[in-house]
């Protein structure tokens, strides 16, 4: 394969590392692929901007339905991911996103310096840098927050007694208006936060120059061999 | 626990009424409860009771829309429950006496029908001084001493069973529902506003003849009236289905019917038994009269399915100022803005070009070592 | 001198309360106390003024609809929005309705057991009972054998020990003067009001879905979409025959049933057209127009104001001139005891009353939640009477022929309108005046319909978006109890300030910061009382006025 030059920070050979395996990115894509879904029909289901015809005799039907498909869909993707974060490789598990000791939270400031522009380099880790993977985490307990909306709504109209039993108890904390109003309101957030991630990764995969952008596609990150090494060493003295 | 005397015949010809009148309304009610015919006897009995209960209704934080909706009754007829089904013998908006022979009704009744008779309260009991006095008593007095004393307590409406419309933003009075302002009394809640007088009446008939409050859910409504969702029983639920909705008001889809989900209908929250049963003898219900529902029988639905006219609640801390959607909106605008402007920043200000370095060799390692 | 106590004043909606002070068998001053506050003109505000009638409809669910009919006037005249003629027809309708079932009620279920002692009848004569019946209306339920039964039930009632809501009436009183026959005829038609008035309010469920609190008002018109050819509009031809059988009903019923009672009880009590008088002013804004609702030419019930029982000069309203004062209500303005116009109006509750359980009020301090509203500074009576009033002074046609058959038929001056008996007249009047006009808005339904003229909204303004940074407007009705006025102000898309001033408002608000007497408390001042243990004569007087208190206070 063609092997992009290493950043000029790490001298020395590069080696391809397979950071993502593919069910965190059957996740990832899925959950891309569920969103976009989600929002266009959620959005219908909020404010339905077609209104229907004689000849349309199950509009809004069909888009709950796929709504309600998909939103199982990406509930099961989400599982797999809670899954992952014991069960997947060590850039994937939960350690990565939990900021357990200073020097992590010190990083996070490093990276947003370099999103201020005031630090020239990006940090670079073999998996993802300490401020994406909070943000990860955020984002991660917000899609919980609308897996939770969503199944409350669905079990008013589904009548599902397990549902009643899962979530039944939520609608006596937070009226069912306010939970479609957090509902609807995420929506906005995850398009947020996917306009600013794209960006994000765009610049610093083109800064650090190590196929951060290619590795949600293909799994694989170019790291220099010493920085491997390194980490290799911190692993087994352990954390 | 209400006494039964059951000399049926002898009870119902000292009070003039004939049993096929009785029978005949004693299977209606048995429709309303949906109990199975078998019970009909049992029924006939308990309504044929030689003693009435005595009912007494106190009028708190009041529009007296639910006495109102109580006059509207059909099955029983009003006249039925107030003469033959029950001895009404306090009810401040029709009762025959006033002042201290009102009042000495309400203390006959708690000293010597103690636990036998039935308390109705409608509106809410403020907790601020001054709100609301009676004879020179505080509203939450008079409840204390004659809901405690009672058999049961039945609250009707809105402002009864949480407070309602008094107890909305920013609730001057401090307002509250009788099961919070009288905590640990078993109540029976008949939500809306008003509550309708069909399953008022069939929940005070369950009572009479089964000495038992029937089902209710974690609110205290009964299930037979509470169970169930408006959108889900609605009529013009096939046209939500189609997406077929009303978009301007009188518009065509408005005249022929169409679903109201867009101007604000509520029926998807709202849970009440409106479409089957109807309201004043089954002439109508909100939706039918074109106008979304507004789920006036939801815990605290004042606060909480307004704006009437949106589908969701405005935002809190915004009002009605700026609804969910331009809020969100906002933020994905404001998102792309930044973005924009961070990327230009950017361009002009570019991270130092590497420096030349040698090709490095085959890869000697892969991610799999580990 | 004794300091007689009614409360709770009962038959009427709220919590009223009545303080008289006896001076020798008579009433020498009397004061009137709301007790209840709840606060809505508070509570409106921040809300969204296209859904305020909704939340002022529940100031009362008596003469539901009243509020939610002003309110949407108000917003209108605000956003100055011109509503379609439909819905001007089908508002009419529905108040028109209102005023009538509630006057109907008013008579038989709250007034009535003042001047109909229910334990009489069990002596009448059903025979002659259906006798007096057929002398005085040709209504079909008239048999003896009908009386009979009636006659029966209550027997049964009496027999039975337990009176239900009869249980604690003044009965005996010797101030009953009615004979048996009379009496039996007066329950048996209690019994018949009190299942006519939920039938005939039905017309509120086709038109507004259910009463009490219709749920069709819009900012613009009516939810009731009409259309000849669609089963599923709220109005089409099929429900217009149902709306015409309800209103020739309801037209029935007041002109065989309501006006003869009226006229026959009256009869026995001719010494009430000279008690209760009241202040002797009277303010009629007017409403129910045959075309354009801003111009009072277009009135079924004229606007205007007469002064001083003066009948032959009617003056000009002007709202500019109304003002409430609260130095004898539990509020206060922000600047001192100056009495306020409802656009500069402000509602701060501060109770300052003695702490319950109390036995009298401080009545030369606060003493009631109803603020005291005023007109050039006087106490207005408003309500049938001054409509009627308002009306025969101003000469228009209908009520001055009815007016003049009523004097004649007692032949009495017009001066005894103004008493107890006169209101309760004037409301009959009023009744079959409006019942007959009910029809003829089904008709220019049913032709509006037919000729294909179906427009229900005005929605050019529905949209927040198209409305000025700031507005205000004002509202009104002539509702069953009285001028009903609704003021507010909107900045952006909300209400900055609401206020309501109310026919009971006027009618039984305390004394103002000059010490002017309400009309309630002017009208009870020299009345005799027979036996001050059941004062039954305050009780007709203020029973006239027909009190609503939770409108009064809101
Ligand atoms: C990113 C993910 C999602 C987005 C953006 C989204 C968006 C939306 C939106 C905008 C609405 C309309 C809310 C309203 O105005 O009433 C909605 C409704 C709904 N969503 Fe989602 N949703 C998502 C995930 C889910 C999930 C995971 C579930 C179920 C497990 C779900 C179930 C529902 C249901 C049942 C409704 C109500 C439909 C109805 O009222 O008939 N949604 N969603
Ligand atoms: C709704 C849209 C998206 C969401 C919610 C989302 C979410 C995420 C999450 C949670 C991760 C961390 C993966 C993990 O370890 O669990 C991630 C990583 C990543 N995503 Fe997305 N993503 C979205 C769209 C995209 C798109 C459209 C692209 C590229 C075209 C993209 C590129 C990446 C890359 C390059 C990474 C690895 C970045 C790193 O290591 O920090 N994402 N994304
Ligand atoms: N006063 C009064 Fe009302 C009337 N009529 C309102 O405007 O009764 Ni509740
Ligand atoms: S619940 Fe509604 S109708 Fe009943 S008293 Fe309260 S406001 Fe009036
Ligand atoms: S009108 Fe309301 S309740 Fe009926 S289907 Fe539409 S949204 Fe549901
Ligand atoms: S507003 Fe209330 S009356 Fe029924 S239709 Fe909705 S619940
Ligand atoms: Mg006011």
């Amino acid at each position: 394969m063609r092997i992009e030059l290493a950043h000029p920070a790490s001298f020395g050979p590069v080696a391809p590392v397979y950071v993502w395996q593919y069910p965190l990115r059957l996740v990832h894509w899925g959950l891309v692929i569920s969103i976009g879904v989600l929002s266009l029909t959620g959005y219908y289901i909020h404010d339905p901007f077609i209104v229907g015809q004689a000849h349309r005799p199950f509009l809004m039907g069909w888009f709950r339905f796929a709504h309600e498909a998909f939103g199982m869909l990406f509930l099961a993707l989400f599982l797999l991911r809670v899954y992952l974060f014991f069960g997947g490789n060590k850039w994937e598990g939960w350690r990565q996103f939990i900021p357990l000791s200073k020097d992590r939270f010190r990083e996070m400031w490093e990276v947003a310096k370099f999103y201020l522009f005031i630090r020239p380099t990006p940090v670079s880790r073999i998996g993802h840098n300490q401020l994406a993977a909070f943000s990860y985490v955020g984002i991660y307990s917000l899609m919980l927050v609308e897996v939770l909306t969503g199944l409350v709504m669905y079990q008013r109209l589904s009548h599902n007694a397990f549902l009643l039993v899962v979530v039944g108890w939520i609608p006596s904390l937070i009226g069912i208006q306010y939970l479609r109003l957090i509902h609807f309101f995420l929506m906005f957030v995850f398009i947020a936060f996917a306009i600013l991630h794209v960006h994000l990764s765009m610049l610093v995969s083109r800064a650090e120059k190590r196929g951060l952008m290619d590795s949600i596609f293909i799994g694989y990150k170019i790291i220099p061999v010493d920085e491997i090494e390194e980490e290799f060493q911190k692993d087994r003295r352990g954390p | 626990m209400l006494s039964h005397d059951t000399d049926v015949s002898t009870a119902l010809a000292r009070r003039g009424v004939t049993r096929r009148q009785l029978v005949k309304f004693c299977s209606g009610m048995l429709a309303t409860l949906a109990l199975p015919n078998r019970y009909l006897a049992q029924v006939v009995q308990a309504v044929g009771k030689a003693r009435m209960p005595v009912l007494l209704w106190l009028q708190f934080q009041d529009c007296t829309g639910c006495s109102e909706s109580m006059l509207r009754s059909s099955h029983p007829d009003v006249a039925e429950a107030v003469l033959d089904l029950l001895s009404w013998e306090y009810h401040e908006v029709i009762m025959a006496g006033a002042g201290k022979q009102a009042d000495a009704v309400l203390n006959r009744v708690v000293n010597e029908d103690k636990r036998k008779y039935l308390a109705v309260v409608e509106g809410a009991i403020p907790t601020g001084e001054g709100f609301c006095t009676i004879g020179g008593r505080s509203a939450m007095d008079i409840a204390e001493k004659v809901c405690r004393n009672a058999a049961a307590t039945i609250a009707v409406g809105a402002c009864a069973f949480d407070g309602g419309l008094v107890r909305s933003a920013p609730n001057p009075t401090g307002a509250l529902g009788v099961h919070e302002a009288l905590p640990g009394l078993k109540v029976m809640n008949m939500s809306g506003c008003p509550h309708n007088p069909a399953n008022t009446a069939a929940a005070l008939v369950h009572y009479l003849t089964f000495n038992d409050l029937p089902a209710l859910d974690q609110y205290n409504r009964p299930l037979f009236a509470y169970g169930r969702i408006i959108h889900d029983q609605c009529e013009r639920r096939a046209h939500y289905d189609a997406g077929r909705f009303v978009v301007d008001w009188g518009d065509e889809g408005h005249r022929k019917g169409w679903c109201l989900y867009k101007m604000g209908c509520k029926g998807p929250a709202a849970t009440f038994n409106c479409p089957v049963v109807g309201w004043n003898d089954h002439t109508s219900w909100p939706v039918r009269a074109g106008h979304g529902c507004i789920a006036c029988a939801s815990p605290r639905f004042w606060d909480t399915m307004s704006p009437f006219y949106d589908r969701i609640p405005s935002v809190p801390g915004f009002g009605v100022e700026a609804s969910a959607g331009e809020i969100g909106l906002g933020l994905v605008g404001a998102t792309v803005a930044g973005v924009t402007v961070h990327g230009l920043i950017k361009m002009f200000k570019p991270v130092p070009k590497p420096a030349p370095r040698p090709e490095p060799e085959e890869a000697v390692l892969t991610g799999k070592e580990k | 001198m004794a300091r007689l106590v009614v409360d709770p004043v009962t038959r009427i909606e709220g919590h009223l309360r009545i303080e008289a002070q006896m001076d020798g068998g008579k009433i020498s001053d009397a004061w009137s106390a709301g007790t209840m506050f709840r606060g809505i003109e508070l509570i409106l505000q921040k809300r969204d003024p296209r859904e305020a009638w909704i939340w002022a409809q529940r100031i009362c669910g008596v003469c539901t609809v009243v509020h939610a009919l002003a309110s949407v006037r108000a917003v209108e005249d605000a956003l100055q929005i011109e509503v379609p003629e439909n819905a001007r027809i089908v508002r009419n309708l529905i108040a028109g309705s209102q005023l009538v079932q509630d006057h109907v009620v008013h008579f038989y279920h709250l007034h009535a057991l003042d001047w109909v002692d229910v334990t009489l009848a069990l002596k009448a004569d059903p025979g002659k009972t259906s006798q007096l019946a057929q002398s005085i209306s040709n209504y079909e339920k008239s048999s003896a054998v009908y009386f009979k039964g009636v006659q029966d039930r209550v027997k049964a009632l009496v027999g039975s020990g337990q009176l239900s809501l009869f249980t604690s009436g003044y009965w005996g009183h010797p101030a009953y003067h009615l004979p048996p026959e009379a009496n039996l005829l007066a329950v048996a038609h209690y019994l018949e009001a009190l299942s006519w008035q939920k039938d005939f309010i039905r017309l509120h469920a086709v038109l507004g879905g259910k009463n009490p609190h219709p749920q069709t008002f819009l900012v613009g018109g009516m939810s009731t979409a009409m259309d000849p050819n669609e089963p599923f509009a709220v109005i089409n031809p099929e429900r217009i025959g149902f709306l015409r059988d309800l209103v020739r009903g309801a037209r029935k019923f007041v002109e065989q049933v309501y006006i003869p009672d009226v006229l026959a009880i009256a009869g026995f009590y001719k010494d009430w057209f000279t008690r209760g008088e009241g202040v002797g002013n009277f303010l009629s804004y007017g409403d129910y127009s045959s075309g354009d609702q801003k111009d009072p030419g277009t009135y079924l019930f004229p606007r205007g104001v007469v002064l001083g029982r003066d009948l032959t000069k009617v003056h000009p309203v002007d709202t500019a001139q109304i003002t409430e004062s609260v130095s004898h209500a539990w509020y206060e303005y922000s600047d001192g005891d100056k009495a306020k116009h409802p656009y500069a109006g402000e509602t701060n509750p501060k109770y300052s009353g003695p702490k319950a359980p109390y036995t009298f009020l401080d009545v030369d301090k606060k003493y009631s939640w109803l603020k005291s509203p005023r007109y050039q500074g006087l106490p207005m009576e408003v309500g049938p009477l001054a409509r009627m009033l308002v009306g025969y002074a101003a000469g228009q046609k209908e009520i001055k022929a009815a007016i003049d058959g009523l004097l004649k038929h007692f032949d009495a001056p017009a001066s005894v309108l103004f008493s107890t008996l006169g209101r309760i007249a004037a409301r009959a009047v009023e009744s079959q005046l409006m019942a007959g006009h009910l029809e003829q808005w089904v008709d220019e339904l049913d032709s509006n319909l037919a000729h294909g003229k179906v427009a229900i909204c005005n929605t050019t303004r529905w949209d927040p978006g198209t409305w000025t940074s700031a507005s205000r407007g004002f509202g009104w009705h002539e509702a069953p109890r009285g001028s009903l006025g609704h003021w507010v102000e909107i900045e952006g898309k909300s209400i900055k300030n609401y206020q309501a001033v109310v026919p009971t408002t006027w009618n039984a608000g305390p004394r103002d910061s000059q010490g002017q007497r309400g009309p309630y408390e002017a009208s009870l001042v020299n009345t005799p009382i027979a036996d001050p243990d059941r004062p039954l004569e305050i009780l007709r007087t203020i029973h006239s006025f027909d009190p609503c208190v939770a409108c009064a206070v809101h």
